[in-house]
């Protein structure tokens, strides 16, 4: 387990490196991707709850960070801290109300905040500039090199990898996966179910909020569509190609869909056609997704490790 | 068995016009049901009595209609099934309820963990807190050599077994069980009531139950409880309920009791 964690490491240190400018970018991207699959894993993997709003969140963290750039004029850090205070912020109100429902109705109410959000960011146009979106988000010159963002987000994700580690080991972590399997029996355990779903909402909150927060400096612009439901999409979609309950899989599912996004595109037009007929292979033959399918074939025995044991 | 009386020791639950409409249908309806502490306390009747909407109504699974439950002196009705369970106040489900892709360690873990307030602590390892007490208690129930198993797969048997050993990792002073032996072969069966006794020996364990099988009744229970169509129709010693003749035209059938139901 840890072997394989050093490993990764030196792997997308040394992809650093050896990529080109373009690669770099797509590496880049991948990473910052990850957080945000890893905060709908968070929820649907481990806790089963459907989010089809995690991109509220990814986008109030890109914009409060934006925000307090632009319209402020605040230094870096301090953006990239309420940037991240304000997704955990609006977290917490909007799952307030959405953890007191279950199944096909908080995946409903998921989609309301996340459409909400985009109409706020996209009609208040006094503030958030609308559907112009925000640009000229320059990272500070120390950050201004491509590798130098590179790293500097590859630790906070490798960071973030970490404490999601730590979280899904956890005795919460056990608790959300006793909500995900039995939420009525958990209840006479004497769990209090809407609280720690509230407590899984905020850190998938946190998750998406940090991706949002390294996004904006990333593109050096920002739209409202970063927080509708289709960029909500992205995350169930990365989620679910990686393998949502199992520890590995955010990374897998970001690299991969990253991947095709940057190289299929390439070659044509039609690429979210193929993205979709992937989709459908794996929602139909590969319900654990790629790591569930690695976990299955790769090890026959009982003690897998828990990088591609399902948890 | 029956050494407690008919007045005896401190009440440990008691419910006082407990009632349940399920629109029309009054599935309990005014029950008054004292449980003693330290007693094994059955609840019986027919199918449809209003036996498992009563355990219902006590654990906080559903709000009462009218009436109130009060467990060691304290109101406890309308309180969240999660709160109820806290004050001490366990229970086992009919059918199996447990944690599928589990294992049978971590399902009882959770209990423990849950018990000593750890339910939402990020900064711990959970695989090796309470290591011991959950070893102690799947070896109690017999589980231990499935420790690793995930839940899912453990034969009926075994899974009622899982069921129960989750409600004793929150080490309740009241256990409610709820047919704890349905579905079980018989050397399963007598399995189960040899450990509800050790159960109320060696921990001073209350238990209110409801079983099928009459023989599991009589051996176990020093106090029965009656229910028919919602109505707590007897309360007493084993064998007053067995004379009793309004039981017996309701439930145990007109003839002598023969054995199990």
């Amino acid at each position: 387990m840890r072997l394989l964690g050093v490993i990764l490491c030196f792997f997308w240190i040394i992809l650093g490196v050896v990529v080109g400018d373009f690669w770099l970018h797509v590496a880049t991207k991948c990473l910052i991707m990850t957080l945000f699959a890893m905060s709908f894993s968070l929820l649907y993997g481990q806790t089963g709850l459907l989010s089809f709003g995690q991109a509220a969140f990814f986008g109030v963290g890109a914009y409060g960070f934006a925000l307090s750039l632009t319209r402020f004029g605040l230094p870096f850090v301090p953006c990239l801290i309420i940037g991240l205070i304000s997704s955990v912020l609006w977290a917490w109100i909007t799952g307030y109300i959405c953890v007191r429902l279950s199944g096909i109705y908080f995946a409903i109410m998921t989609v309301v905040v996340t459409q909400m959000t985009f109409y706020i960011l996209f009609q208040w146009y006094g503030f958030t500039g609308g559907d112009d979106g925000i640009q000229g988000l320059l990272p500070p010159s120390f950050l201004g090199d491509p590798h130098a963002y590179y790293y500097y987000t590859l630790i906070i994700v490798a960071s973030a990898y970490f404490a999601y580690h730590k979280i899904l080991s956890s005795p919460f972590g056990l608790s959300l996966r006793c909500i995900r399997e039995n939420m009525v029996r958990i209840e006479f355990v004497g769990i209090n179910v809407r609280r720690h779903r509230l407590g899984a909402f905020i850190l998938a909150g946190f998750f998406a909020g940090l991706a949002g927060i390294l996004y904006a400096p990333f593109t050096r612009t920002i739209a409202p569509q970063m927080a509708n439901w289709h960029s909500s999409g992205n995350a169930v979609f990365m989620g679910i190609l990686g393998g949502p309950s199992y520890l590995l899989g955010p990374s897998v599912g970001a690299g991969v869909w990253v991947f095709l996004d940057a190289f299929v595109s390439g070659y044509t037009v039609y690429w979210p056609l193929i993205i979709g007929m992937i989709v459908f292979f794996i929602v139909f033959f590969m319900p654990g997704g790629l790591t569930g399918l690695v976990s299955t074939y790769l090890t026959s025995s009982r003690e897998k490790p828990i990088i591609i044991r399902e948890v | 068995m029956p050494s407690l009386g008919e007045r005896s020791v401190s009440e440990i639950l008691q419910t006082r016009g407990l009632t349940k409409n399920f629109g029309g249908l009054a599935a309990v309806m005014d029950v008054n049901l004292v449980v003693n502490q330290g007693t094994t306390h059955a609840v019986i009747g027919p199918n449809g009595a209003g036996k498992t909407t009563l355990f219902n109504l006590i654990t906080g699974y559903l709000d009462p209609s009218q009436g109130s439950v009060f467990f060691k002196g304290k109101e406890i009705t309308r309180l969240p099934a999660h709160a109820i369970c806290r004050l001490g106040i366990a229970r086992s489900f009919q059918l199996t309820n447990i944690y599928p892709k589990l294992t049978v360690f971590e399902s009882v873990q959770m209990s423990l963990l849950s018990l000593n307030g750890l339910s939402g602590n990020l900064f711990r390892q959970s695989s090796s807190l309470f290591k011991k007490e959950t070893e102690g208690i799947l070896d109690m129930v017999g589980l231990i050599d499935q420790k690793t198993s995930v839940a899912d797969v453990l034969s009926h048997g075994d899974k009622k077994r899982l069921e129960l050993a989750i409600t004793l990792g929150n080490k309740p002073t009241l256990l409610l069980m709820d047919e704890p032996t349905a579905g079980m072969g018989p050397d399963e069966t007598w399995a189960i009531v040899d450990l509800i006794h050790k159960l109320r020996k060696d921990e001073g364990l209350t238990v209110l139950f409801t079983e099928h099988d009459m023989d599991v009744v009589f051996d176990i229970a020093d106090r029965i409880s009656v229910l028919h169509q919602g109505v707590l129709i007897c309360d007493g010693l084993p064998e007053e309920v067995q004379k009793d003749e309004r039981v017996r035209a309701s439930y145990l059938g007109t003839a002598s009791y023969s054995g199990s139901y």
